[in-house]
């Protein structure tokens, strides 16, 4: 049977000196966090996977030290660290000096960090609240698929024709579905908040 | 751009990665655990395993260890209790040991009661104190303590009437003196 990991199971199995949590942890949320920090912070992918992996380690050790005490979800952890790696690599690399980010140079992102890491905890949480959604709601993959589609740049015709519904109907289904996705997402916006 | 946009380029960012997951490279977890020293579940659970068998062994360990220390301290302090006691109390005089001839040697004579005071008399010559006294037909002469001073002398005394040294060990002498004919 395969093991239903919350934040605490996660975080007694690290204490415990185990490994399961950690992957666990890396195969939930390392491809988001290197995603991200390759878009946000326009890293290269040998840095972004330096930057996942020094994260990780970070975490671990807070972890097993105690540190992180679970009053805060993990994913809000993971973004703290993870940010603060990102900048850390691009002050290392001279090479990044030159680039901006979002029309900032990266002597400004140290500055804006705290949004960094709100950003990036959005992510994370959106993510867990799609599997939640998953979970829990009926059509879900159908109802993602439409979603999905629409964020694309899809039309309501190719929306239509791709989920097997006419375009009245796949009009009232995509308001549905967000409808019912905000209910999810609201948890985000409110931790994040 | 504000919070709701940001929103909905986390929620597009999210649906987009679903259905393109980036393949995560295995080797970063294995260098996680290399730098945090975690170990595989199964060998974290067969070792606790272990240390859950080896706990009685380890609490009988220590409870024979806290006993010993215990048994230690009192075998300590009662030796220390009894070279004060040793120290303190003055040794009473060690009392002088009464020491009886096994077996008392024989001499027969034509009268034994003037043998018996001729030797307790001999003896006493030699500051060595002998006690005569009778026993039915017999007299016995008993010499209760020899010391190494009288055993100089004792030899040719005793070689006068046939008797023998008494054997190593025995400090006292005790001779019975019969009557020739009975």
């Amino acid at each position: 049977m395969k093991k239903q990991w919350d934040d605490q199971a996660i975080l007694d199995n690290i204490r415990a000196g185990k490994q399961a949590g950690a992957t666990y942890v890396f195969y939930q949320y390392g491809g988001r966090l290197l995603q991200f920090f390759k878009w946000k912070f326009k890293l290269s992918h040998e840095d972004a996977e330096e930057a996942l992996q020094e994260t990780l380690i970070r975490f671990v050790q807070s972890v097993c030290h105690d540190k992180f005490h679970g009053d805060a979800s993990i994913y809000t952890y993971l973004s703290k660290i993870g940010v603060n790696e990102c900048l850390r690599i691009l002050q290392k690399n001279i090479a990044y000096t030159d680039i901006l980010i979002d029309g900032m140079a990266i002597e400004e992102l140290i500055d804006h960090s705290k949004d960094l890491e709100k950003e990036l905890h959005y992510r994370l949480c959106v993510a867990k609240a799609l599997d939640e959604f998953e979970k829990a709601e009926q059509n879900a993959n159908e109802r993602l698929t439409a979603l999905t589609l629409q964020y694309k740049g899809g039309s309501i015709k190719e929306i239509a024709e791709e989920i097997g519904r006419n375009e009245g109907a796949t009009k009232t289904f995509l308001s549905e579905c967000k409808k019912k996705l905000r209910v999810y997402l609201l948890k985000c916006r409110d931790e994040c908040n | 751009m504000n919070q709701e946009e940001k929103e909905n380029q986390a929620l597009q960012a999210e649906l987009e990665y679903r259905l393109q997951p980036i393949e995560l490279n295995p080797q970063i977890l294995q260098n996680v655990f290399k730098k945090t020293g975690a170990k595989p579940d199964k060998y974290v659970d067969f070792v606790n395993f272990l240390k859950k068998l080896s706990l009685p062994v380890q609490q009988f360990s220590s409870f024979l260890w806290e006993r010993r220390r215990i048994g230690v301290s009192f075998a300590t302090s009662v030796l220390v209790i009894f070279v004060f006691i040793k120290l303190l109390i003055p040794p009473e005089p060690e009392p002088r040991e009464r020491s009886f001839p096994s077996a008392a040697q024989k001499l027969v004579v034509p009268n034994p009661q003037v043998t018996a005071q001729t030797l307790k008399t001999d003896l006493e010559k030699f500051g060595i104190v002998a006690t005569v006294k009778k026993s039915d037909e017999d007299w016995i002469v008993e010499v209760i303590n020899l010391s190494a001073d009288n055993l100089k002398y004792l030899p040719d005394l005793l070689k006068k009437y046939k008797l023998k040294l008494p054997p190593p060990g025995e400090n006292g002498l005790k001779v019975r003196i019969v009557a020739k004919g009975n």
